[in-house]
């Protein structure tokens, strides 16, 4: 014997522009959600002629993209630097922005940026810059100039080496 | 800006350079490191050219001069050191 899979009855649905983000939380169903309790299949009642449509029993909320939570936010706190010999003890501020389809953080302090297909892509490439700054800026045989110098202090006050 | 132009500016002035997660590049002045720049090597091809530029401590008219023929790297040392990017030789040091 073929069993029946309950869906609820949508007669039609209440269109709601607000915008609000709360999308499925006001979601109504009338009908029964299932025939378990009943033991019978659900039957559609039966339309007459004249009856016109059925009160809607659905609302439908839409999400306008203006009210839309931002899945890349416009500034990041940075603190994921992959290095095994560094650590960051502040996290660096970031500027998100996307240029040509491209994803652009950069940290205006140090004057230093990474790029990316996405967001993830771009951090990552910071991080590596970052890293390949601090590593070049610290070598014995580079003498920075006063800009660098500048630049090596603000490193300083975010990176330190790991201690072990 | 294009890849070309990027290289142009690094091969005009002469910049150290090391391939690594990104192509990297110095400029050292009298064995002093005066700034540096970069570009990504890798699926992203965009290279932001005003921060580019920002790294390079030069302004719009600047930066295109120096990917054209209009600046040269004198030019250009010239400007880093009226910026103070460049420690102005002593009348001592330079005699």
């Amino acid at each position: 014997m073929a069993t029946a899979v309950a869906s609820p009855v949508v007669n039609s649905a209440i269109l709601s522009g607000s915008g609000r983000s709360d999308l499925f939380q006001d979601l109504q169903i009338d009908q029964p959600l299932s025939s378990k309790a009943s033991g019978m299949a659900i039957v559609l009642p039966r339309q007459k002629r004249d009856q016109g449509y059925p009160e809607p029993n659905v609302r439908v909320e839409i999400l306008l993209p203006a009210y839309a939570p931002n899945p890349r936010p416009a500034k990041v706190l940075f603190g994921g630097l992959q290095d095994p010999d560094l650590q960051v003890i502040r996290p660096i501020p970031l500027d998100v922005c996307v240029e040509e389809s491209a994803v652009v953080v950069s940290w205006a302090e140090a004057d230093e940026f990474g790029t990316g297909e996405n967001l993830s892509c771009a951090l990552d490439d910071f991080s590596h810059a970052v890293r390949e700054l601090y590593h070049h800026l610290h070598a014995s045989d580079t003498t920075p100039g006063a800009d660098l110098l500048r630049v090596k202090q603000i490193l300083g006050k975010y990176i330190e080496p790991r201690t072990k | 800006m294009k890849v070309h132009e990027f290289e142009k500016i690094v091969t005009k002035l002469g910049m150290q350079t090391r391939d690594s997660h990104d192509r990297l590049a110095w400029l050292v002045h009298d064995g002093v490191t005066v700034v540096r720049t970069r570009r990504s090597q890798g699926n992203s091809k965009h290279l932001p050219e005003h921060l580019i530029r920002q790294q390079l401590k030069i302004n719009e008219e600047q930066f295109s001069g120096l990917i054209s023929c209009n600046v040269s790297k004198e030019d250009y040392l010239k400007i880093l050191t009226a910026k103070g990017v460049i420690a102005k030789k002593s009348p001592e040091a330079a005699s």
